[in-house]
């Protein structure tokens, strides 16, 4: 689990910083189109273990707690992270839209033209794969750069506070990031024997004549 | 049937299948995904399943890798979406258009053929085109069986209806039924691609689409997939106060598509880009191929763009260094779609003919001209000539249809991912405005291009089973002939013409029998009997035992028939015994065709196999 986030936060840091060089501006939208990408394979983590992240802060009280008996909520346990469906997802980023190839070429020695090349192959490619196995969608619907008020009892894991954090709710705030979510998943399932090896992202390919 | 409470819509494609089910109560369709390899230990689910079979090499993949649950793990290779993309890079393992091989008439069904003209693969391992379609119905059971979509559903009780291209002769009919029956599919019955697209946008207008035809009606179903085009015409009368739909016309098994558009233009960019200075090895021409289709569709789906980029990526891992981009405009895209492929030709020009004399490579027979328009007008041509060999089929129809060239439909119903494409669609309209003196043709739009046979077969299904929704007249798509050498002095460099008396007429319904009567046979018990088997599309006026004096020239052969008369009981070997000719169209759709004593019960089942000339 801490893996897919760390390589997560890696690949959408490196993607933002990649759209900011100057020489190119040109691919920025296809890099920025990357970086939900990998914002996307966050929030795939985050959704997908709950459990996990609810180690970070206590949740926020519900607005009318019901006086029940319950037993005491169980504790957070920090599990093993499935390494196996990180590299599903990533085996069909790279086969569909040459993720890894993309990230890890060196990208200060090409033009803009041959990065622009490239980032439609990407862009087009991981567009397919994220559609086809994740229900990708917007947190709030609510229009960039517009006013947003968060009322009492909202949903504190889907929105992030930055700037001058204090008081109660309701926050009244300007919506700099929409977010994204996702609603379903639909990733392929690898069935592997009982400590059989982790397959390759992508195998080697040789061609015979 | 009162035990069957789903339906299950298999639209068994060329390139694609689909599923959908529902229940008859609510009737409420789900679209049912379909469980896949995705590559080696990896299974996904996908809304269709690619029509593709890999057979991979002993020691290509390790031992299990390919494992679907529900699937046969003994059977040899896998099927669905890794299958396709691996075997695009060695076509030499790939099994393809199986579908198209059913239908082929000069080759053995049964036999291990495929993949076609293979020589890394052994005969043994091969499979035959009845094997592979077997297979790929065996994943789509396999996802129906563990589908979580329909509580209940089962193959006890769950009627499945499978389509089959309006083209498909019996035969071809018999296999994929034999496939689905041989699979375990539970209760199976046949029916037409286009049927299904219409009987779907039946459903989608619900009770409304009695506003949108009229008596007179005649409709096209004009199906473009990824490989084949298949069209019917559906003509709407009045009976009684009450509109009545009947299929009238069926056209043959054309292997043109929406593939070959998308290989024209991959090709066309690949001058291209050698023109820009920059060359692609074929590994990276497939990926021509599918960034042409989705500029394709980029283009068409937004009229404001005037080009869009192309990019393929490089082989090797250095994405930056290898990848070549061109740009697809518009223009390009015009001339090849539009003029290349439905250009506005005149309605007496025929599709040319593949260039006989000389030798040809054998294998399946892709169209050998490209023009669909042509194509059209044969079909509509042939339309023709059908509904006015027909009285009964004349009366439904209004005098000035039945005049000029062609039968020229009144509205359209598009189906396949080929009319996603506005541009296209429009162009079919203008097309055939054009052969009817500029007559408005109507689109009956609505429907769902890619899912609609699925979607139809289960609506029909349904109706099937309440006795509930309109019915499209059908009966059998075709009118079959039996060879007889016509017995006559023999002279010398002469060939005796072939006779063909009509056995089973165009349009037989379902569960119907029919005697030839004004024919009896004597047959010797203990020896095979062989007849030749002829059919025609164009011929919808001839009844049983309507005689044409030369088959060969008049119709098309379809397919040997044969039997062997075992004596029965109380009957010696050796004795020739008088039979009448007995043919039935199950309520399946199958057509059987029976030897029956004239003096006694006894009778033969014949059996359709390949023509062996």
């Amino acid at each position: 689990m801490k893996t897919i986030l760390i390589i997560g936060g890696l690949l959408v840091a490196l993607l933002n910083l990649l759209a900011m060089v100057p020489s190119l501006e040109n691919v920025a939208l296809a890099l920025n189109a990357l970086s939900i990408v990998a914002g996307a394979g966050i929030a795939v983590a985050a959704t997908k273990w709950p459990s996990e992240t609810a180690t970070a802060e206590p949740a926020e009280p519900e607005p009318k707690p019901e006086p029940v008996e319950a037993a005491p909520p169980p504790a957070a346990v920090a599990k093993e992270p499935d390494h196996g469906e990180l590299l599903q997802l990533l085996a069909q980023l790279q086969e569909k839209g040459r993720f890894v190839d993309f990230v890890m070429d060196d990208v200060a020695s090409y033009s803009d033209q041959q990065v622009g090349a490239a980032a439609r192959v990407v862009h087009q490619g991981c567009q397919t794969v994220l559609k086809e196995s994740l229900s990708i969608v917007p947190v709030t619907d609510k229009t960039e750069n517009a006013a947003i008020t968060l009322e009492p009892g909202y949903a504190v894991s889907d929105y992030r506070l930055v700037g001058k954090v204090q008081g109660e709710p309701p926050y009244n705030g300007l919506l700099v990031h929409k977010g994204w979510k996702v609603t379903d998943f639909k990733l392929p399932k690898l069935s592997l024997t009982e400590g059989a090896p982790l397959p390759p992202i992508a195998p080697a390919q040789v061609e015979l004549k | 049937m009162d035990s069957l409470k789903y339906c299950l819509g298999i639209d068994l494609g060329t390139s694609n299948s689909a599923l959908t089910l529902a229940s008859v109560e609510d009737r409420e369709l789900t679209v049912l995904p379909i469980k896949q390899a995705f590559g080696p230990n990896s299974v996904g689910e996908q809304s269709g399943l690619p029509s593709a079979l890999y057979l991979p090499a002993e020691n290509e993949f390790e031992a299990g890798a390919f494992e679907t649950p529900g699937v046969d793990p003994a059977q040899p290779g896998f099927v669905g979406r890794f299958a396709r993309d691996h075997g695009a890079q060695s076509p030499d393992r790939l099994v393809s258009s199986a579908k198209s091989w059913l239908c082929h008439g000069q080759v053995d069904h049964r036999q291990a053929i495929l993949p076609w003209g293979s020589t890394v693969i052994p005969t043994e391992e091969k499979l035959s085109p009845l094997a592979a379609t077997q297979r790929y119905l065996e994943v789509l059971k396999a996802s129906f069986a563990s589908q979580s979509q329909l509580e209940g559903a089962n193959s006890e009780n769950t009627q499945v209806v499978l389509t089959v291209p309006a083209s498909f002769d019996e035969v071809a009919r018999h296999l994929t039924l034999e496939a689905a029956q041989a699979v375990g599919m539970g209760e199976v019955i046949l029916m037409e691609e286009p049927q299904a697209a219409f009987y779907a946008w039946l459903d989608k207008m619900g009770g409304n689409w009695r506003e949108h035809v009229s008596p007179g009606d005649i409709i096209l179903v004009c199906d473009v997939g990824g490989g084949t085009s298949d069209f019917s015409l559906i003509v709407v009368s009045d009976d009684g106060g009450n509109l009545q739909l009947e299929r009238v016309s069926v056209g043959e098994h054309i292997l043109l598509g929406g593939d070959n558009l998308d290989l024209a233009l991959a090709y066309a960019l690949r001058a291209q880009m050698e023109a820009e200075g920059s060359s692609i090895d074929d590994w990276q021409f497939l990926a021509l191929v599918h960034a042409a289709r989705s500029g394709k569709e980029q283009l068409f789906a937004n009229p404001e763009l005037s080009e869009v980029a192309v990019s393929v990526p490089s082989r090797g891992s250095s994405l930056f260094a290898g990848s070549v981009s061109t740009n697809l405009n518009r223009a390009l895209l015009e001339q090849i779609a539009l003029e290349g492929f439905l250009p506005l030709t005149a309605p007496t020009d025929m599709p040319q003919e593949q260039v006989a004399g000389g030798l040809r490579e054998f294998g399946l027979s892709y169209a050998a001209d490209p023009v669909l328009s042509k194509h059209l007008a044969r079909f509509l041509k042939r339309s023709l000539e059908n509904v006015r060999s027909s009285e009964s089929l004349k009366e439904q129809l209004l005098p000035a249809a039945l005049e000029g060239e062609l039968l020229s439909p009144t509205a359209v119903l598009f189906n396949g991912g080929f009319f996603n494409a506005e541009p296209a669609r429009q162009r079919v309209l203008q097309l055939l405005r054009s052969w009817s003196n500029e007559q408005e043709i109507r689109e009956l739009s609505g429907s769902d291009y890619a899912l609609a046979v699925a979607q139809g077969a289960c609506n029909y299904g349904l109706a099937k089973l309440t006795g509930k929704g309109v019915r499209i007249k059908a009966g059998a798509s075709r009118s079959y002939y039996l060879g007889l050498e016509t017995t006559m002095m023999a002279i010398p460099g002469f060939k005796p013409p072939v006779k063909g008396i009509c056995v089973v007429p165009q349009g037989m319904e379902e569960g119907t029998e029919a005697v030839l009567d004004g024919q009896e046979f004597g047959l010797i018990l203990g020896q095979d009997v062989h007849f030749r088997f002829f059919s025609s599309t164009s011929r919808a006026g001839d009844q049983v035992g309507t005689t044409l004096p030369n088959a060969e020239s008049e119709l098309e052969e379809t397919s040997a028939i044969e039997t062997r008369l075992d004596p029965l009981e109380n009957m010696v070997a050796g004795e020739a015994i008088p039979v009448k000719l007995h043919s039935r169209v199950t309520e399946l759709g199958a057509l059987e065709l029976w030897m029956q004593h004239t003096r006694s019960e006894a009778k033969w089942k014949l059996e359709f196999s390949v023509r062996t000339e």
